[in-house]
């Protein structure tokens, strides 16, 4: 007992540890002094600045578009890439796989400067104009998170009963009408948590998108500044701005609730009776 | 045929994408890497890398940071994921999703925070450049450590630890000769899922340090800010060239895992 | 010929897959309207291509099947009427039971001809009808598996279709979706069938095995297909589940009058529900016959050894209606020219105990197992072992007689007497190659009076030779090759698996098949297992040679 209690001890110890800069920046989100560890009383002010801040509302809501446009093009490129590699014969499914492994493997920074590389050649070359905008931010982000789309469909894809098309197809089904009603279906659960995955990694991306970045979106003819980008140059400067930290329990907040959410329907689904309708 | 034919025509999208923007690239800094500022053929890249003191210092200097890290992460993620994948408890998954929830909190805001709150508790990276770096990577990276190390501690063979300490292994010798040959193939994607972004890393030095630690990821940075894109062409082949090897390596201790095919981050 | 009553036809049907394997060799096969057909074979014989081809997921390669007459060998599955029950069930689980059964007639159409005001046929171009034409020329093109000619009098015949389509009007139709109360009544009434009526609200994960099977039984048969197809459907039941279904099946294809096709590999369940058996191996069909002529009278070894227990040796016909074997001469009713090698078969069943000295022949029983029915008794001959099942009780080491009556022998022309290799060939080192493995051999046997001087070969004459590339059949006596354990080992000259082994008394006849799918059949009194890896040896002496082209040609 005592040592199962010296376990448990050693682990709630670390994850203490972990949250607490986390727990700082909340707890001093609720006082309205420049630096942490200087507490002023209680105060919503900060809170208040921070939907007055105008650069950090573009930047949040240049995040959000990003992230929501980029996971929704690495869905579709995900999946259709899972799926198309998966009933393709073995040796070339191999080279896809292997081609979907390089961006995983391959250091953000280095997709990031071969990328840019590349841009700059062919605006300098081809285009003769500056290329860097939102499209190349986009195909940055979509590198990021397509592979890992594309490995979260892969499990669900080696699951399924491949006689589940075939009886389909054995049904009336065409091609398409059986990958619409039986395989995307089947598959809704691995393509979900890539989505998922996709739009965090594009929100916690700095490397891309400091490199690929061009001017658009909120940030009109300025360099698109998402989150990460715009947190980076306030903390090379000094503190994290007071208005952040309240930025920071409002995420927190969310990603809480989101991620009760999540735990609660996946319990729930589990054991869900079914109704049906009647006529 | 005319079925099988339209299903594995959907990945073509995916994969012209990819040729264009993956392995393109790869091939342009290849090309810049090898070339001068003209675009003619030269190694001068190569030998100013080699040449230079500082840049082998800093090569060096990132390889100590990846594997220093890397080992502190799985020293402690190691026993955490064992002691949380080895009791049936449910709460366990939900302390496993506490250790993974701060990743989804903007990591640039989670460094800036680390590096304010050491500031605050005295620990300034002007002062502490390496103590301060380290538990920065140290903060970010332990949940990627878990992850992997604690999915494959939920498949542990339970059997094949029973027959072990049936045949008279002791405790510890169930350990070194039953559980820890099991979770190999974690421990290998765990120290993958650290050792190459440590080296790339770019925020956490920068920050943490206030700028004195400098590794490779912020190397590259530099070239890239200052347009050297030779030489930052040439230490990103490095970094390639190191993924590769690293991949080479630990290729026999993942590949079984990779066909199970569960990998999620 | 009346070809009416022929529901499906499969004619010189061949399946041959990319890497070149070939998985149905030439099927000739029909099945009449209302049989109960059941393929039955080990896994790898082909049953369930064969199964597939009829339900449209493999195309042929080569030949065609005719379903009421007409060419479907292209139609994909969906265009056919013909539903099939999965090996897996392969149940949607994102849909209940209802919605699973419902998904084939959500998706009907029902074709209603297209009326004038007045009342008369409207007529139109059959676009479809152009485009499948269209299709058919496209994938004949493509085949590789079809010579010239046999392009050349499709795509005539194709290409004719094709222009009378394009220009003749036919009647017109319009399609409707089936009503929702139409799909409530049929899926009522399957799930009546199926014993099933209270779970149409259940999810698939929550039903057992047996439940699960009902659902995928009336998923395929709401759709009323002219052929139901059934892949190794109770392969996933236990035991006393799998005899309640067969019964069930069995009744169920009498209510039901539409025609089932049964792929399994379980002789048992086969000779119990169909009225049709074909047994097939290697892509080939071994017999079709009723279960009790396939049970009585099989074709061959490997049907007698697949179907049912018995007993298989090695005879000679001695006289008219007389053959040898277990060293004693029995009367028998087939007739097979005399001195020919056969094989018999006597089903344990059909061979009568009596006391010592009252049969035909004695035998001294080794085991006896008690089987509920009847004792399975396990009995020498010599050196060759007799299975006897009888209600009589003996005990072990007693010595009793046996008889066998000429009906109970079935005597079937033996599969192999020999090994021949007509592919072989001689490399410059003088051996013979087969399989492209070099086998050292006698090579002067090929010139009379041959001897070697200086690496050629010389006939008495003085002539010489040079064999080298010179093709050659190889022949060599089952008997004369050895299996060998240690496939490292220098005796192991090529290495493959054992495929078959039929048991013959005191010996196993065995066929160890090679990557490059050469076979070698060969006897061993050892005991291996199906998919053992093993060498084989073959010495020098025992390989006979005779050369493809006259001997003149070798001369120099």
């Amino acid at each position: 007992m005592v040592k199962k209690a010296f376990k448990y001890t050693f682990v709630y110890l670390v994850l203490l540890i972990t949250y607490i800069p986390i727990f700082v920046l909340i707890a001093f989100s609720f006082t309205n002094t420049t630096y942490i560890g200087d507490w002023n009383g209680f105060s919503l002010e900060l809170f208040i600045n921070l939907f007055n801040s105008k650069e950090t509302m573009i930047a949040l809501g240049n995040t959000l578009i990003i992230a929501f446009i980029s996971a929704i093009v690495s869905t579709f490129l995900g999946v259709t890439g899972a799926i198309g590699a998966f009933y393709s014969k073995k040796r070339t499914r191999a080279l896809y796989e292997n081609l979907n492994q390089l961006p995983v493997v391959n250091p953000e920074i280095v997709i990031a400067l071969s990328l840019v590389v590349m841009f700059v050649f062919l605006g300098n070359t081809i285009f003769k104009e500056n290329l860097f905008s939102f499209w190349t931010l986009l195909v940055g982000h979509v590198i990021l998170s397509a592979p890992f789309v594309y490995l979260n469909v892969k499990p669900k894809l080696q699951q399924m009963d491949p006689s589940l098309y075939e009886a389909a197809l054995d049904l009336g089904c065409s091609p398409k009408k059986a990958l619409s009603k039986v395989m995307i279906p089947q598959l809704l659960p691995g393509i979900l948590s890539g989505f998922i995955l996709a739009i965090t990694l594009s929100l916690d991306d700095f490397i891309i998108t400091a490199f690929t970045r061009g001017p658009g979106l909120l940030s009109g003819e300025n360099a698109i500044e998402t989150l990460s980008t715009l947190v980076q140059a306030k903390i090379k400067k000094g503190p994290i701005p007071p208005e952040l930290r309240a930025l920071t329990t409002i995420i927190f907040f969310v990603v809480l609730i989101v991620v009760i959410g999540i735990t609660i329907y996946q319990n729930k689904s589990k054991n869900r009776v079914k109704r049906r309708r009647s006529f | 045929m005319k079925f099988s034919l339209q299903r594995k025509q959907l990945c073509i999208p995916y994969f012209i994408f990819l040729i264009l923007f993956v392995v393109i690239p790869i091939l342009f800094i290849l090309f810049y890497a090898f070339t001068d500022s003209a675009g003619n053929f030269s190694l001068y890249s190569l030998i100013a890398f080699f040449t230079s003191t500082n840049k082998i210092n800093v090569l060096i200097q990132s390889l100590l940071f990846s594997v220093i890290n890397t080992i502190i992460c799985l020293l402690v993620g190691y026993p955490i994921a064992y002691i949380l994948a080895s009791s049936k408890a449910k709460f366990n998954y939900v302390v496993v999703m506490l250790f993974v929830m701060p990743m989804w909190i903007n990591f640039v805001l989670r460094t800036g925070a680390t590096r304010d709150v050491l500031t605050w508790i005295g620990l300034n990276g002007g002062q502490h450049p390496y103590i301060a770096t380290f538990i920065g990577l140290f903060y970010n990276y332990l949940p990627f450590v878990i992850l992997p190390l604690y999915s494959t501690m939920l498949k542990l063979d339970k059997a094949q630890i029973e027959a072990a300490s049936d045949l008279g292994c002791n405790r510890f010798q169930v350990f070194t000769k039953s559980i820890f040959p099991q979770t190999i193939p974690g421990v290998v994607s765990a120290a993958q899922m650290v050792f190459m972004p440590t080296m790339s890393s770019y925020v956490i030095p920068e920050t943490l340090s206030e700028g004195k630690i400098i590794l490779f990821g912020n190397s590259i940075y530099l070239g890239f800010s200052n347009n050297q894109w030779n030489s930052a062409s040439f230490m990103a082949i490095i970094m390639l060239a190191i993924v590769c090897i690293s991949m080479l390596v630990t290729r026999n201790y993942t590949e079984k895992d990779q066909e199970g095919g569960s990998s999620r981050w | 010929m009346d070809n009416k009553n022929y529901i499906i036809e499969l004619k010189n049907v061949s399946k041959i897959y990319e890497d070149g394997t070939i998985a149905v060799d030439n099927f000739n096969f029909y099945v009449r309207k209302g049989e109960f057909v059941t393929f039955l074979g080990p896994s790898g014989c082909g049953k369930s291509t064969t199964l597939r081809m009829i339900a449209g997921f493999e195309f042929p390669s080569k030949g065609e099947i005719l379903l009421n007459g007409k060419d479907i060998s292209n139609l994909p599955p969906n265009k056919r009427p013909i539903n099939m029950v999965f090996q897996r069930y392969a149940l949607f689980p994102h849909l209940d039971v209802y919605d699973n059964i419902a998904f084939g007639l959500k998706l009907k159409k029902i074709a209603i001809p297209l009326k004038d005001k007045e009342g008369k046929p409207v007529l139109k171009i059959n676009k479809n009808k152009v485009k499948n034409l269209k299709r058919e020329i496209y994938l004949t093109k493509k085949n590789k598996h079809l010579n010239e000619e046999e392009k050349e009098t499709k795509l005539n015949e194709y290409n004719l279709a094709l222009e009378k389509a394009k220009t003749t009007p036919e009647q017109a139709y319009k399609y409707k979706k089936l009503s929702d109360r139409e799909i409530d009544e049929k899926v009522a009434r399957a799930l009546k069938i199926v014993d099933l009526e209270a779970l149409e609200d259940r999810d698939i994960s929550t039903l057992s095995g047996g439940q699960q099977q009902r659902v995928a039984i009336a998923r395929a048969i709401v759709n009323e297909p002219e052929i139901l197809l059934l892949d190794e459907p109770l392969g996933a039941l236990d035991l006393k589940m799998r005899k309640d279904m067969q019964i069930e099946l069995k009744e169920m294809h009498t209510k039901l009058g539409i025609t089932f096709i049964y792929v399994t590999h379980d002789q048992e369940e086969a000779l119990t529900m169909s009225d049709t058996v074909v047994v097939m191996k290697d892509g080939l069909i071994q017999q079709i016959g009723k279960p009790k002529e396939i049970y009585d009278e099989p074709k061959n070894a490997f049907v007698a050894d697949f179907i049912g227990e018995s007993n298989i040796y090695n005879a000679t016909m001695i006289k008219k209606m007389s053959v040898r074997f277990l060293d004693h001469n029995f009367d028998c009713l087939d007739d097979f020219p005399v001195n020919e090698k056969v094989d018999v078969v006597i089903r344990p069943e059909d061979i009568i105990i009596k006391n010592e000295n009252e049969g035909m022949i004695n035998c001294k029983i080794t085991t006896k197992i008690f089987k509920g029915v009847n004792y399975q008794y396990i009995a020498l001959v010599g050196k060759n072992e007799v299975m006897i099942k009888s209600t009589k009780e003996y005990d072990v080491g007693q010595t009793v007689g046996l008889d066998i009556y000429p009906d109970s022998i079935q005597i079937m022309k033996k599969d192999f007497t020999t090994n021949i290799y007509t592919d072989a060939w001689i490399n410059k080192n003088n051996q013979v190659c087969i399989d492209d493995v070099p086998f050292d051999c006698d090579i002067l046997q090929l010139v009379e009076g041959g001897k070697e001087e200086d690496g050629y070969i010389v006939d008495k004459k003085g002539k010489k030779y040079d064999f080298n590339d010179a093709d050659v059949v190889a022949e060599v006596g089952l008997d004369k090759i050895e299996i060998v354990d240690d496939i490292e080992s220098e005796n192991s000259q090529i290495v493959g698996e054992i495929v078959d082994s039929v048991y013959k008394g005191d010996h196993y006849q065995y066929i160890v098949r090679t990557e490059n799918e050469e076979d070698f059949v060969c006897l061993s009194s050892y005991t291996y297992n199906l998919n053992d890896k093993v060498g084989i040896h073959i010495n020098k002496n025992d390989i006979k040679l005779r050369l493809k082209k006259e001997v003149s040609n070798y001369e120099i």
